[in-house]
């Protein structure tokens, strides 16, 4: 009686899509969401399926190159050039491990940075030391172990007198700079300002000690900064500061540490443009930096004086991209605004970064249906917990997983244990095998660290009432 | 000994000791020091010191001090006799000078001969010691003893003849350094003693009637007679058993000279014989004279300073038949004319050379063959060709040769002197597929001058071409074209569009950024092009060149190696060397620094005490000094310290020194380098060391492989060297050096393994005594 229902296309969840236009704009292609299925030639379900969701994969090839991209950058512009990984961007040892191997010396701001450098096999020596307070215990192992110090603030100037006094050894040290280049905002809460003098006063107060030594000056001008003018300015007052300082304390500069900042492909939030269109290259900033330098040492080398050696300290433009965030949806639902909302396994808690980046976000696999701005909610029960607060995605189903990326910078370093557990970090080598760099964390880890007065051990000392 | 000695610094004896050390007699050195230690301890005993014994002091000191000028005199006295036959030491000159008074009638003219040049010297304030008018004194007064019996007459005509030898020395040596830099040896001896012989023309038949003296009987054999007798000629001694002597003297002075003589002797002869078939009596000399001057005092002994000097000889043979026919009439012997001739044609047109090739000229700083050879052979093993001229890298940063001298593509021709760059990493030149320009690793890389000079030629509007594309009108592309100050050229081309930097006048230093790399031209892909050429025509007559102080990794391998000088091949990977400043602290060595290191030997285990000390000469050089007086040179840049010119005897601590940090880079980067430091500085035995100077007459060179790392846990650079001595083919001998260099310290610690034995220094001390080093 009934005829059978001939099926003559796979059933799609149903949208509600409005008339608008999504897919161009003015200033080009949206941001691609075609799906990505692996990383370096490596499956990523499987990996899910092995290591468990969220899972963070890292890419040796990716920040490999990346650092050779710097070093050709720089190295084929200036004569001296040297790379101090900075610890607090992504200090997995894995990563360290892999820049040192790449000649990279270690830039760490506190002394468990300084312990982990020191447990990962680098000399004092190659660690620059960076940072506003440096306790005294590892300020005297830092002078003793001859590390690149440097100073921010008098006080600190004080301390490592006394220290380098107790030591019997004249310690070689840093002072650094803040002034307004112009284009940037001034960081003028870290080290001495050069426009009011407190510089040059840092300057003459080392000079006239009998254990303290100026070699270098250091400056960080900012973070995301996208603007080349600003490092070219910065590169010049360093240079001309480095010929005044010189002048008036007879001490030889053997350094200009410029510090980090440069952008890596990630889009800001409240800014328009795609990342690869707003985004200077390595050789970009390369050119900036060493065209002003050279134009500011032209005599440098007709009066008898070396080129100082450059100091970089590039953080998340090496790493950022080296790594992604792979996460699992848990649930969908419509707000009440009509928007869609899909939750998932991750949150701000392992990806802090979603704070001020439009992470892009891309399925595994092809996902059938309409894209459609949809809310990605982490697994917290925190009203903040979103990991991106408008994306263009088709729908989503329970278990299908999602790639966050770029994500290698400070997420690995400010990530939280909080309501969860973070899971494991793996590593895609050049070999393209997999390797786990950080395991899952489990209870035992953190509990290991509490100690339970013995009153309290039993939770119900009353007994479990019926 | 020192304590004490320095406890009574106003003791003449104790001054006295000290200007002993400054002129480093040995000898009179340890006397005194003998009488020295016992009169100290009479001081100590009876302090103060009374009058009696100051004036002991006084008698004492200037006796000595009496004794010790006459010992230096008599020592530069002698070094005029060694001259006469190209050597040095004053123990061979003794050796000559008693040999000549087998004929006394001829050996009191002579030493009076060389006194009265001395003497005319002093008087006319022309003399230094070892002037050559002093040799030619001499050997004027010996002919004079011949030609003339002795008498207040000979006393005279030796006064007169050693003035005449003066002030023609003088102003030849002069006139012959202008002609062509050469040398003035003994001919104011042949023009004075002609002079005198047509004075008193009877008496140059008298010359013949010293040769009854060789033509008594048979010693050896006729021809080593013959041969021997010769060389007695020379000192006006024919006889063969003097030669004899004489012929031991020079090989034991050097064996390499002994060679030359007998070989110059057999050439002149043949060369001599070809035309007159005598026997050359009494100028066989000449011929010795000649293979010894050209072979190995003003060349640079080699196989081809050899065949050359047996040419020369065999040219003073002819000479000698053509002088003899010349002077005949006048009744005037050859004396040393075949030689001088022969001498002066063959340097003199070597000279005017402008290529440089074998055999080498040593005009300038003529010596011991054995000591030009040493050398010779550490600039060659550091250096490059000599016609190759050297410049910086015009790039920062590791770059490849893509094309290199005579490559197969484009450097044929007159362009084969080229070296072409580009980028490289893993194997590939560009990023992605390599069909846009900004993939090309080099595209935009900056370009630095390799020179100083002006630019008088450029361009800059053509456009770069794409990947795969060359533009065969403009073949050069964007060039710039540098005048060096040696009136060459050096191009840079194929350089990117817009790029370029300087204008034309416009002066630039070496290092100084010009223009970005780019592919304009013939370059089917980004790369940069460099040559030095003749004149200022775009493609002129290039010529080689190479670069200083610069790491050079293989395609294969990891390691960079240090190069001094060097060109590099096909496919090398190049780049600058960064200085290390706290390496380049570490072995600064200033003027007036004492290194005090304590010396483990096999016989001495608990060490004793030695110091290395560096001297600034008169003439600016930098040495690095040993108590015992032993020092070699050495020249620091600002890449580079390396040591040579080693002279004086065995001295275990510098010689430990010039072994194990001979070379040293002073750029951390450079993992190894390569070395030819003397066999000499090997502490070897008797045994050993004879063995090597029968298989390598002119001493011989290590195979040094250094390779230097840095240890994290000592915090100090450790520099190994492996040396191998390669004594005859499959069989060689090995040592070890290690020498630590700890940042803000300097060399702690050296040590060498040799033979199964070890030889360790240690640092105590590092101080200054500015006061003694800077000569004052």
């Amino acid at each position: 009686m009934n005829a059978p229902v001939k099926i003559l296309k796979p059933w799609v969840k149903p949208t509600l899509s409005p008339h608008r236009v999504g897919v161009m704009n003015k200033f080009g292609a949206v941001r691609q969401h075609n799906h990505q299925a692996d990383l370096d030639g490596v499956a990523i379900e499987p990996l899910l399926e092995q290591y468990g969701s969220p899972l963070f994969i890292l890419s040796e090839k990716t920040l490999r190159d990346n650092a050779r991209r710097l070093q050709r950058a720089f190295a084929t512009r200036w004569p001296k050039v040297r790379h101090g990984w900075s610890y607090k961007t992504n200090y997995l040892n894995a990563v360290c491990s892999i820049l040192h191997q790449e000649g990279s010396w270690a830039e760490v701001v506190s002394d468990f940075e300084y312990h982990k450098a020191r447990a990962l096999g680098v000399p004092g020596s190659r660690i620059i030391f960076n940072g506003p307070w440096k306790p005294s215990a590892i300020l005297e192992q830092a002078a003793h172990e001859g590390a690149q110090i440097h100073i921010d603030h008098l006080d600190e100037i004080y301390a490592l007198e006394q220290v380098a006094k107790s030591l019997n050894k004249k310690v070689a040290v840093g002072i650094r700079l803040n002034f307004d280049t112009g284009y940037t905002e001034s960081w003028s809460r870290f080290g001495f300002n050069l426009e009011s003098g407190a510089a040059m006063d840092a300057a003459q107060r080392i000079a006239s000690s009998e254990w303290l030594k100026l070699t270098g000056l250091h400056s960080h001008i900012g973070t995301f900064v996208l603007d080349l003018r600003a490092y070219a300015a910065q590169a010049r007052i360093m240079a001309e500061f480095m010929d005044k300082v010189e002048a008036e304390t007879a001490c030889l500069i053997e350094y200009l540490d410029i510090g980090g900042g440069f952008a890596s492909r990630n889009a800001l939030q409240g800014v328009y443009l795609p990342p690869d269109q707003l985004v200077p290259s390595f050789d970009q900033y390369a050119e900036a930096i060493t065209g002003s330098l050279l134009e500011a040492t032209r005599t440098r080398s007709a009066a008898g004086k070396t080129l100082p050696t450059l100091i970089l300290e590039t953080g998340r433009a090496m790493v950022d991209d080296a790594e992604i965030l792979v996460t699992r949806v848990v649930g969908g639902k419509r707000l009440p605004d009509g928007r869609r909302a899909a939750i998932l396994d991750a949150g701000v808690n392992l990806l802090f970064t979603a704070f001020w980046y439009n992470h892009q976000v891309k399925p595994l696999r092809p996902l059938d249906g309409i894209p459609e701005e949809t809310v990605l909610y982490g697994p917290l029960c925190m009203n903040i917990d979103i990991v991106r607060n408008s994306v263009m995605l088709p729908p989503l189903n329970v278990g299908d997983a999602l790639m966050v990326r770029p994500a290698g910078a400070y997420n690995n370093t400010q990530w939280m244990q909080f309501i969860q557990y973070r899971p494991a970090v793996v590593m895609v080598t050049l070999e393209g095998k997999v390797e786990v760099v950080r395991v899952a964390e489990q209870l035992s880890a953190i509990n290991e660290y509490e100690r339970l007065p013995e009153s309290l051990r039993l939770p119900f000392p009353q007994g479990l009432p019926e | 000994m020192n304590a004490v000695t320095l406890e009574n610094k106003n003791s003449g004896l104790a001054k006295l000791f000290r200007v002993c050390q400054l002129i480093r007699l040995p000898r009179a050195n340890k006397k005194l020091a003998l009488i020295s230690d016992c009169h100290t301890d009479s001081v100590l005993k009876t302090e103060p010191a009374g009058f009696a014994q100051s004036v002991l002091d006084m008698t004492l000191a200037r006796l000595t001090a009496f004794i010790i000028h006459l010992g230096v005199l008599i020592a530069a006295f002698s070094r005029a006799y060694a001259s006469v036959l190209f050597c040095d030491s004053p123990w061979m000159g003794a050796w000559f000078a008693l040999l000549t008074w087998f004929s006394p009638q001829t050996a009191l003219p002579g030493l009076l001969g060389l006194l009265c040049a001395a003497g005319w010297g002093r008087v006319l304030g022309l003399s230094k010691p070892a002037e050559p008018h002093w040799v030619n004194g001499l050997l004027t007064g010996l002919v004079i003893g011949v030609i003339h019996p002795f008498d207040a007459q000979l006393l005279a005509w030796v006064a007169i003849a050693s003035l005449s030898v003066t002030l023609i020395t003088h102003w030849l040596a002069g006139l012959l350094w202008q002609i062509g830099r050469l040398p003035v040896l003994s001919l104011p001896f042949t023009l004075v003693t002609w002079a005198i012989l047509l004075t008193q023309p009877y008496r140059a038949t008298s010359l013949a009637s010293v040769a009854s003296m060789a033509n008594s009987h048979t010693v050896f054999t006729p021809w080593l007679d013959s041969f021997f007798t010769s060389l007695g000629w020379l000192f006006l001694v024919p006889n063969p058993m003097v030669g004899a002597l004489l012929y031991l003297g020079l090989v034991v002075a050097s064996r390499y000279l002994g060679l030359l003589a007998l070989t110059g002797y057999l050439a002149g002869l043949v060369g001599f014989q070809l035309f007159n078939l005598g026997d050359p009596h009494g100028n066989g000399f000449n011929f010795m004279l000649t293979a010894m001057a050209l072979g190995g005092i003003f060349t640079v002994p080699s196989r081809a300073g050899f065949a050359f000097a047996v040419a020369g000889s065999a040219l003073s043979g002819w000479t000698a038949v053509a002088l003899n026919g010349m002077l005949y009439g006048f009744a005037l012997p050859l004396l040393t004319a075949p030689f001088l001739l022969a001498v002066y044609l063959c340097l003199g047109a070597l000279s005017a050379r402008t290529v440089w090739r074998k055999p080498y000229l040593n005009l300038e700083l003529p010596a011991a063959p054995e000591i030009t050879y040493e050398r010779a052979r550490l600039a060659e093993a550091r250096g490059a060709p000599a016609d190759s001229l050297p410049l910086t890298l015009p790039f920062y940063g590791e770059w490849q040769v893509s094309q290199g001298f005579d490559g197969p593509h484009t450097h044929r021709e007159a362009w084969r002197h080229a070296l072409d760059f580009h980028i490289v990493e893993n194997g590939r030149s560009h990023s992605g597929d390599g069909a846009s320009l900004t993939d090309y690793y080099c595209f935009g890389a900056p370009v630095l001058s390799p020179a100083a000079g002006q630019v008088v030629r450029l361009r800059s509007d053509l456009p770069d071409m794409p990947p795969g594309e060359v533009d065969l009108v403009n073949n050069w592309g964007n060039f710039v074209l540098l005048r060096m100050g040696n009136g060459l050229y050096v191009k840079l081309a194929h350089l990117k569009q817009g790029s370029l930097t300087v204008n034309v006048g416009e002066w630039v230093n070496p290092g100084q950024r010009i223009a970005a790399c780019g592919s304009s031209g013939r370059s089917p892909q980004p790369h940069l092009h460099m040559h030095v050429q003749i004149g200022d025509s775009l493609g002129g007559l290039t010529i080689p060149f190479h670069f200083g102080t610069m790491l050079i990794r293989g395609g294969d391998q990891a390691a960079r190696n240090f190069h001094l000088c060097k060109r590099p091949s096909d496919g090398d990977f190049v780049s600058a060397a960064p200085i290390s400043e706290p390496l380049a602290s570490a072995m600064k060595l200033s003027a007036g620094l004492s290194l005090r290191y304590r010396i483990k030997t096999p016989e001495n285990g608990a060490g004793n005490t030695a110091c290395l000390n560096v001297n600034l000469s008169l003439l600016g050089q930098f040495r690095l000094t040993e108590t015992q007086g032993a020092s070699a040179a050495f020249e620091k840049t600002a890449a580079v310290i390396g040591f040579y010119d080693r002279q004086g005897k065995t001295a275990l601590l510098l010689d430990l020194w010039l072994l194990a940090l001979g070379l040293t880079p002073l750029s951390s980067t450079a993992e190894c380098w390569e070395d030819r430091p003397s066999m000499r500085l090997l502490p070897i035995g008797l045994g050993r060391r004879l063995l090597v100077a029968l298989l390598h007459p002119l001493g011989t060179g290590c195979d040094s492989h250094y390779c230097r790392h840095w240890d994290a846990e000592m915090q100090v650079w450790r520099q190994e060297g492996k040396h191998r001595i390669r004594l005859a083919p499959g069989i060689a001998w090995q040592a070890h050096t290690l020498a630590e260099i700890k940042p803000g310290v300097g060399v702690r610690r050296m040590r060498m393994d040799c033979f199964g034995q070890t030889w360790e220094a240690v640092l105590e001390n590092a101080g200054w005594g500015l006061d003694q080093a800077s000569g004052q």
